[in-house]
């Protein structure tokens, strides 16, 4: 993985006060990728399909339109996103939720921390650990005209 | 942290050949901050056995965890890989690939297999420590394991 | 009233007769049959209010009778006949669900109540016990709709309390410069009262979790549960250079995992949290062992608890120090409360200030096989 290159996080996540906190955590953590947003399911698969292939996607349980779950199963089945790595982050520790987002396919479950330095603190270690430490697939060929 | 309603310690397989490299990952993990137990086989066959409670494994835990070489004698870890995944009974357990191919061809083929992570082991003795004790602070303290409905009755009476 | 006696021995069943007719003038019919097969296809045609049943039938030999009788028949009160010098054969098919049991032997004799009322009781307690389960259930139904309603609501309060927490610290952080120090006290305020409210709420969680009826009790080892309590707590121990140490021999109970680790994890946590000595201790061991319960006490060397609050102590997010002195909600308590009456047990406090604190917890031994009201009330058939 090239750090110098900025990542592109995907988040998935339709409450915009959520939203701002994570922004917020990623500016403070200076990790320096870019994030982008989608607001609920159906958006979340239309830019996941269609636009840049990100490098890491945090997904939401509960999203509008099309669930979390939902855009992860389809997230699997889409071959041109093979090995895109999926965090569920959700505010629920559910045991139905976790088995079913493990069950499908994601490839860790957090659940989001209530206090904002918790939070920033699972954020870092998150980031640190996958852009760090884990290795990322790197498919040939993004699509037309991405970097 | 994520285990502490666990009330129990979280079950790792270590699925290595290389004696040396599972004494590394053993001290790293027993000097950590989650209550862990370790279990170790060292070739594939071993490993399914486990899994399935074969033989001498009757009574092992249901593992929350598993670290998993490709490199293995028997049966190839990437086979191994495969037939957890496909296994309804053990496709939610999370493996993470550790091995020492940085081959892209590996990478890519190991999260083709749904393997939930794939870290490259390092030469480096302490490089290696810090890559375990990553690996503990990220799938131990961060991430919620899913749980393990059986393991009533694995744990011994 | 009618009467079923399954008996094949006639000169027995004739005895049985003349007893019933004894004493009281209230008329009865009684019926008989001689084997097990044909007392129960008799049943299936016939209403009968209560069962004679001697135990050694021509097709059906000693508790087996009886488990058989039970299967087809449930909801009639069974009233056991055995031979003679057979105590421990009765006992156990009380345990069974018989209502009672009657040594044949001593039929008859001066000191034997008269057989109408030992029927007529078995009826009534049947009744009772009916009634008992009809409650229980719906007890449970209730609870479980409770658990429920606590855990969503729990729940669903998180995420507004996130945003509530996050934008308190931001709007400090962001415009902490601006404000006067009363701007910036009341801002602090607002995050540690969200702070506060979110270790409430997760007590809560915690709390409706461990309301629920245990679903499977097994054998738990608790000395073994304590020992892995101290491992797990070491760095806090040490920290507070506390000595928390077992003593003599800690029987194991029916009870579920879980819960007795929630009960003495909070127990021995509080033991050496509300603990001001130069070198806190707790004590964990064995009080009282009679009668199938298992008394065990948690003591501390700590500051101790003036008597008019040992009851409040156990209610919800009850505190008695300020705030700052020491950490936690104060639900923990409720949950060991909660949990041990989950497990048919209780517990209380013995504490004086400046004496330290013991508490007690009751929990039922492990005997070997499970409660005997518990197996009796769901041995029945409805």
């Amino acid at each position: 993985m090239n750090k110098f290159r900025r990542a592109t996080i995907f988040l998935a996540e339709d409450n915009p006060d959520d939203v701002e906190i994570t922004r917020r955590a990623f500016k403070r953590s200076r990790l320096g990728c870019e994030l982008v947003v989608a607001r609920d399911g159906e958006e979340a698969l239309r830019m996941l399909t269609e636009g840049e292939r990100p490098d890491f996607v945090l997904l939401d349980i509960n999203l509008p339109k099309v669930t979390g779950l939902e855009v992860l199963t389809r997230i699997r089945a889409d071959g041109r996103l093979t090995g895109l790595p999926v965090v569920v982050m959700s505010i629920s520790d559910r045991e139905e939720d976790v088995v079913r987002s493990y069950a499908l396919g994601a490839n860790s479950y957090i659940q989001k921390p209530v206090v904002f330095e918790e939070f920033l603190e699972a954020l870092k270690v998150m980031t640190s650990y996958w852009f760090e430490v884990a290795r990322l697939p790197r498919p040939s060929g993004r699509r037309a005209g991405s970097r | 942290m994520a285990q502490e309603q666990l009330g129990r310690p979280v079950e790792i397989l270590v699925v290595e050949d290389n004696a040396g490299d599972v004494r590394l990952t053993r001290e790293a993990l027993a000097d950590g901050k989650v209550w862990n137990n370790l279990h170790d086989v060292a070739d594939g066959v071993e490993a399914l056995a486990f899994l399935h409670r074969k033989g001498r494994y009757a009574r092992a835990p249901r593992p929350d965890l598993i670290l998993l070489d490709l490199n293995l004698p028997k049966r190839d870890g990437r086979e191994v890989l495969a037939e957890i995944k496909a296994d309804a009974r053990f496709a939610a357990i999370p493996v993470v690939v550790l091995t020492t191919s940085r081959a892209e061809e590996d990478v890519l083929r190991s999260y083709g297999l749904h393997a939930n992570c794939y870290v490259v082991k390092p030469i480096d003795l302490d490089q290696f420590i810090n890559v375990v004790q990553s690996i503990e602070s990220f799938w131990l303290c961060i991430v919620k394991l899913p749980p393990a409905m059986t393991n009533l009755q694995g744990r011994a009476a | 009233m009618r009467v079923l006696l399954v008996e094949d021995s006639s000169g027995d069943a004739r005895l049985i007769e003349e007893m019933l007719r004894e004493a009281q003038p209230e008329p009865f019919e009684l019926g008989r049959e001689e084997s097990l097969a044909a007392a129960l296809a008799r049943l299936g045609d016939e209403q009968f209010d209560v069962v004679l049943l001697d135990l050694g039938l021509p097709d059906s030999q000693g508790l087996d009778t009886l488990s058989r009788m039970r299967e087809e028949a449930g909801h009639l009160p069974i009233v056991v006949l055995t031979g003679f010098d057979d105590e421990e054969r009765g006992l156990q098919a009380l345990q069974m669900g018989a209502q009672d049991y009657l040594i044949k032997g001593e039929l008859g004799g001066p000191a034997l109540r008269p057989l109408r009322r030992v029927m007529r009781y078995a009826i009534e307690r049947q009744q009772s016990e009916e009634m008992l389960r009809e409650t229980l259930a719906e007890l449970e139904n209730r609870s479980a709709e409770m658990e429920s309603f606590t855990y969503s609501v729990s729940h669903d309060l998180k995420e507004p309390l996130r945003t509530l927490e996050a934008f308190s610290r931001f709007l400090l952080e962001d415009y902490g410069e601006v404000l006067d120090d009363q701007g910036r006290d009341y801002l602090d305020r607002l995050a540690r009262a969200s702070a506060r409210l979110k270790d409430m709420v997760e007590e809560l969680l915690t709390l409706s979790r461990l309301g629920r009826r245990p679903h499977e009790l097994e054998r738990v080892n608790v000395r073994r549960v304590v020992e892995e309590i101290v491992a797990a707590n070491r760095f806090s121990i040490d920290e507070s250079n506390a000595d928390v140490a077992i003593e003599g021999a800690l029987p194991d109970v029916l009870a579920d995992l879980p819960r007795v680790e929630q009960i003495f994890g909070n127990l021995v946590g509080n033991g050496f949290k509300f603990n001001r000595s130069e070198r806190p201790s707790v004590r964990i061991g064995l009080a009282e062992l009679t009668g199938g319960w298992v008394t065990f006490y948690v003591r501390d060397n700590g500051i101790g608890i003036a008597p008019e609050y040992h009851e409040r102590i156990f209610f919800l997010f009850q505190r008695l120090h300020l705030r700052e002195e020491y950490e936690g909600t104060g639900a923990g308590l409720a949950i060991v409360k909660r949990a041990a009456e989950a497990l048919g047990g209780c517990v209380w406090l013995e504490s004086e200030p400046g004496a330290g604190s013991t508490f007690f917890v009751r929990l039922p031994l492990w005997e070997g096989r499970g409660r005997l009201s518990r197996q009796r009330l769901e041995g029945r058939k409805a």
